[in-house]
């Protein structure tokens, strides 16, 4: 009986955790291994180097510290102004409101187009020329601001992300929503005879009911963020003067267009590493206080 | 000003403000609607934003004949890859929060830290095994990747939603004489039934959209995806935008039908699983 | 309830077997052929059953093409299927950056297939270099090439003198502009720059976008950037350059950078040119026009997205060399080192009659250039003969296939930079000779 019950997690875990490891371990210690190495992917001649890819970025790869830059800002930005509005909007279409599906689909529609697609649409709303924006901006008389955002290195990277917002918030809005339909509505009747202003009920009721959807809201977008390239890629390329690339798509210039697999390899793993650091520290955290 | 009339004014600017923003959510598929409607002469000599100057109904027709095939695929991808997943999926989370697992939390880690690889760094070994087991350009083997990538993601959403279930509810299967399977069966699925629906909402569409390993794994061209499909109206040298917007337009739909079907399903399932 | 259950669970088991049965099966499959055939692409489960290779009766080969060409490819190959009823082609298709990617994980992971489309230059040389592409030399020799094949497209395909790739079309760069601009400000086919710029301050003034370019990406300004390069260095040094031989940081190339810094200050350009992607920059073309730098098959994409190519002059950029060399480059078929001489010889028999002045004549329409010596012209595709003639006049090899790709992209960078004022020229031209130095130290 002691046996069974030793054995009888493992079994349930035993699909899950074989394919994860074919998939994504084995993989990726051959990615780790690699990322030690000076090799173009085929060559008989491959030279071990230490440490020397992940210096060499550091040190002296302008574009890497470029796109590091980029991650980050772009991080930062998708866990305010993202995961807010994503919130915000969850909050709004929770109510009794007449026609919240429809604005509930309106807002995550988005989500369920491509990056390519996004990136596409994107491009020409922001067109110089014969983009509704352009033309939408020089119409309520601001054609100072009229200018083409994607082709300004201070403006580029913002442009793409309010692209990405749009397509984006639809995920947090749904996740957060299923979230906010779990919670019984008992706490809130006792704050309504106790008093409570609607804001406290949010911060003393709402917000720790949330916190395993936060969970899941805060890695998905953190992962994503780290992630992010096809939209930005479709967007601008990575221009203009390398002034959008971003980690992900750094990575596939090194392997797949210089053939420096090493290089590649390593960038991954600070990838990983930057998400590691960033992630697993708060979802301890969390886990260890919601274990009933 | 007494109550009632502030809620009511409230509740106008609630909907002054949504709809505002409906507008500008829609708004730029509005543009995608009269690309896939204008011909290329249009398309070219004009704004993105104007209105078509003669609706090209045939770019639909004409789009789906170059991309039904590539439909085809995706849905037979995403019906087999999605539920399964799920399976899978709910099996190991059911470990992790049901089963008095020693190493639930530091397995949990183990599996989230997936989450970060990026998918480029896997290609190459990934490819290795599927060509030493023959699984190269075959749909069991495109799956089975599909299934590693989405293990992290499907494990962090339902094991949350389980955590969250009640520990009431297992006793009270013990005393019925169920066994785990059972109890995983009987009682568990169901109640996770809305945590369910939105992964399969969400897996499904990220199952559909995917490019980079199908382009890899999937090559013959009759076995491709969708998005292969898609990428097929820009040439080398050109692209037709207007048939490409028609087809983005036709290609969205299942995913659309997939979202209103599950998203009823998970407002109402919702409520019963915390009263359950 | 409980039906479903043991549904699932039977779904699940079925799906497990099936992967450790895989397994099994082709590890004896493959223990049997002692990796032979790694460079063979496995079909799926039944092709494998259902046919054996070693009897050398059944021949099937892989190949791998572009969207683009396989529109007609596809109907081509079905020919050669027919004649050669002993041979199987398995098509697959990429999109243009895609095959890039997938060519690069198919070679690290030992499973290129048997024949594939690439472009010249250092696309094709880097699978040359490192023996996974078939030596064709002496296959060129015994099938006479020369007498077949542009000389122009056959020293494309070289790699260190040898002949790495069946030629299959031979892309060379010219101007077009639309006829109608050239009858409304009356103006005549420029033999000198200094023309080609009056010409560009006119249709300025009448409010036309002159260089409709795109500049995502980098290649379509890289296009006029080169043809500056030519014109300022002369061929011999722009040669060198290309070559790595000569500094970048030569006076020729700095002129060149602020030339184009120029151009975009008057506003030649598109407004926010530099990131707007190369399809919609090509739209000026079909309504207002202006110049571009385009090449073979401009035709073809004008002519699919219903527009008249005979709507369109062409001529060379007056670079005032002498010859006037156009940029050139090849797209051809190149043959897995690795796969079995039955296979190599059946993707060569494919190679060349895809290429074959019958097949290409046949497609002429829809073919693009050919990179043969004779082909038919059409209506079709007007300026393709005519182009092609122009090419054998003297062409070089175009830039970002000329040069490793990171220069290339160092290169499209600080071009970027000069025009938006973060860079003067002359720093962009150090710059380039920096990513220059650092790819020569590196072995």
């Amino acid at each position: 009986m002691r046996l069974k019950a030793k054995i009888l997690p493992w079994l349930f875990l035993f699909p899950a955790l074989f394919i994860y490891l074919m998939v994504i371990v084995v993989p990726s210690l051959y990615s780790l291994v690699l990322s030690f190495f000076d090799w173009n992917g085929v060559s008989p001649d491959k030279k071990f180097v230490g440490l020397g890819n992940y210096i060499y970025l550091l040190t002296e790869d302008n574009v890497f510290q470029t796109a590091l830059k980029n991650n980050l800002i772009w991080l930062v930005g998708s866990m305010t102004i993202l995961i807010g509005l994503g919130l915000a909007f969850a909050l709004i279409l929770n109510r009794q409101l007449k026609g919240r599906v429809f604005f509930r689909s309106v807002f995550y529609y988005p989500y369920v187009l491509s990056g390519i697609v996004v990136a596409i649409v994107w491009s020409w709303m922001y067109h110089p020329t014969k983009g509704f924006i352009t033309f939408f901006i020089e119409k309520i008389g601001l054609e100072k601001w009229a200018t083409p955002w994607l082709s300004d290195p201070k403006t580029a990277l913002y442009a793409v992300f309010i692209a990405a917002v749009w397509q984006g918030v639809g995920l947090p809005m749904v996740l957060f929503l299923a979230g906010l339909q779990s919670i019984p509505k008992e706490p809130y009747e006792a704050a309504v005879i106790d008093g409570a202003k609607p804001f406290q009920t949010f911060r003393y009721i709402t917000l720790p009911l949330l916190r395993d959807t936060f969970v899941i809201v805060f890695a998905t977008t953190m992962v994503g963020a780290m992630k992010v390239y096809d939209i930005i890629y479709g967007m601008t390329g990575g221009g203009p003067m390398n002034s959008t690339q971003v980690l992900s798509s750094w990575m596939y210039y090194q392997t797949f267009k210089y053939n420096f697999i090493g290089i590649g390899s390593a960038i991954s793993w600070y990838l990983i590493f930057i998400c590691l650091i960033v992630i697993v520290p708060y979802v301890i955290f969390i886990s260890k206080r919601s274990h009933y | 000003m007494s109550a009632s009339l502030k809620r009511k004014l409230s509740n106008v600017l609630v909907y002054l403000v949504l709809f505002l923003l409906s507008v500008i959510f829609i708004m730029p598929v509005i543009f995608v609607v009269f690309t896939a409607l204008k011909s290329n002469a249009d398309l070219s000599a004009n704004t993105f934003y104007s209105f078509p100057k003669e609706l090209v109904w045939s770019n639909f027709a004409e789009a789906w004949n170059r991309i039904k095939h590539y439909m085809g695929n995706s849905l037979l991808i995403s019906i087999v890859k999605v539920p399964l997943g799920i399976l899978v999926n709910a099996l190991a989370a059911f470990a992790l929060t049901r089963l008095n697992f020693k190493w639930a939390t530091g397995m949990f880690i183990f599996i989230l830290i997936g989450m970060m690889v990026p998918m480029q760094a896997t290609l190459v070994p990934l490819n290795m095994m599927l060509n030493a087991v023959n699984l190269n350009n075959t749909f069991p083997g495109i799956i089975f990747v599909y299934l590693g990538f989405g293990i992290p993601f499907g494990i962090l959403v339902l094991r949350g939603f389980m955590l969250a279930i009640p520990r009431d509810l297992d006793e009270a299967a013990v005393i019925d004489g169920c066994n785990e399977l059972d109890k995983f069966f009987r009682i568990i699925v169901p109640i996770a039934m809305p945590a369910i629906a939105t992964l399969f909402i969400l897996d499904f569409l990220a199952t559909w959209n995917e490019f980079l390993l199908a382009q890899i794994f999937i090559t013959k061209e009759s076995m491709q995806p969708i998005t292969a499909g898609l990428l097929s109206f820009q040439g080398q040298h050109s692209t037709n935008y207007t048939l490409l917007n028609a087809g983005v337009l036709i290609s969205i739909l299942p995913v659309m039908v997939v979202y209103v079907f599950f998203q009823k399903y998970l407002i109402s399932g919702m409520v019963g699983a915390v009263k359950g | 309830m409980r039906k479903t259950r043991i549904g699932l669970m039977l779904v699940m088991i079925f799906s497990l077997l099936l992967f450790v049965a895989c397994g099994n099966n082709t590890s004896s499959d493959q223990a049997s052929t002692n990796g032979s055939s790694t460079g063979a692409h496995p079909g799926d489960l039944n092709d494998n059953q259902g046919q054996n290779t070693q009897t050398g009766e059944e021949i099937i080969i892989s190949f791998w093409g572009i969207d683009g060409i396989m529109m007609y490819l596809e109907s081509i190959i079905k020919d050669f299927e027919q004649e050669n009823p002993h041979i199987t082609v398995e098509i697959s298709s990429f999109n243009t950056d895609s095959i890039k990617e997938s060519l690069k994980v198919a070679a690290a992971s030992r499973a290129l297939p048997d024949i594939w489309f690439n472009w010249g230059g250092s696309f094709a040389s880097f699978y040359s270099e490192n023996g996974l592409a078939l030596d064709l030399t002496e296959v060129a020799a015994e099938h006479n090439w020369n007498e077949i094949y542009n000389p122009a497209a056959i020293e494309l395909s070289k790699f260190d003198g040898k002949i790495y790739m069946v030629p299959f079309h031979l892309a060379s760069l010219g101007v077009f502009v639309k006829k109608d601009l050239y009858e409304q400000f009356g103006l005549q086919e420029p033999t000198t720059l200094a023309e080609l710029e009056e010409h560009m301050a006119i249709m300025h003034e009448n409010g036309i976008t002159p260089l409709p370019v795109g500049g995502k990406g980098g290649w379509m300004l890289m296009r006029w950037t080169e043809q500056l390069i030519e014109h300022y260095a002369g061929p011999d040094l722009h040669d060198q350059l290309n070559a790595l031989d000569a500094p970048w940081t030569d006076q020729a190339v700095v002129k060149a950078l602020t030339k184009l810094k120029e151009w975009s200050d008057k506003g030649y350009f598109p407004k926010g040119f530099i990131t707007m992607a190369p399809e919609e920059a090509e739209m000026y073309m079909y309504s207002e026009g202006g110049y571009t730098l385009q090449g073979t098959w401009f035709d073809q994409t004008l002519s699919s997205n219903g527009f008249d190519p005979n709507n369109y002059l062409f001529f060379k950029f007056p670079n005032e060399q002498g010859p006037v060399r156009m940029s050139s480059f090849v797209e051809g078929f190149q043959i897995n080192a690795d796969s079995t001489p039955e296979k190599q010889e059946a993707a060569i028999k494919l190679a060349e009659y895809i290429t074959s002045p019958e097949v290409v004549n046949k497609y002429i329409n829809e073919y693009g250039a050919p990179a043969l010596i004779n082909f038919a012209s059409t209506e079709a595709t007007p300026h393709v003969k005519l182009m092609a003639e122009k090419a054998s006049e003297g062409n070089f090899l175009i830039t970002d296939q000329a040069l490793p790709q990171e220069v290339v992209d160092k290169l499209f960078e600080v071009t970027d930079a000069v025009i938006l004022n973060a860079l003067t020229p002359e720093q962009a031209a150090a710059e380039i000779q920096k990513a220059v130095d650092q790819y020569k130290s590196n072995p």
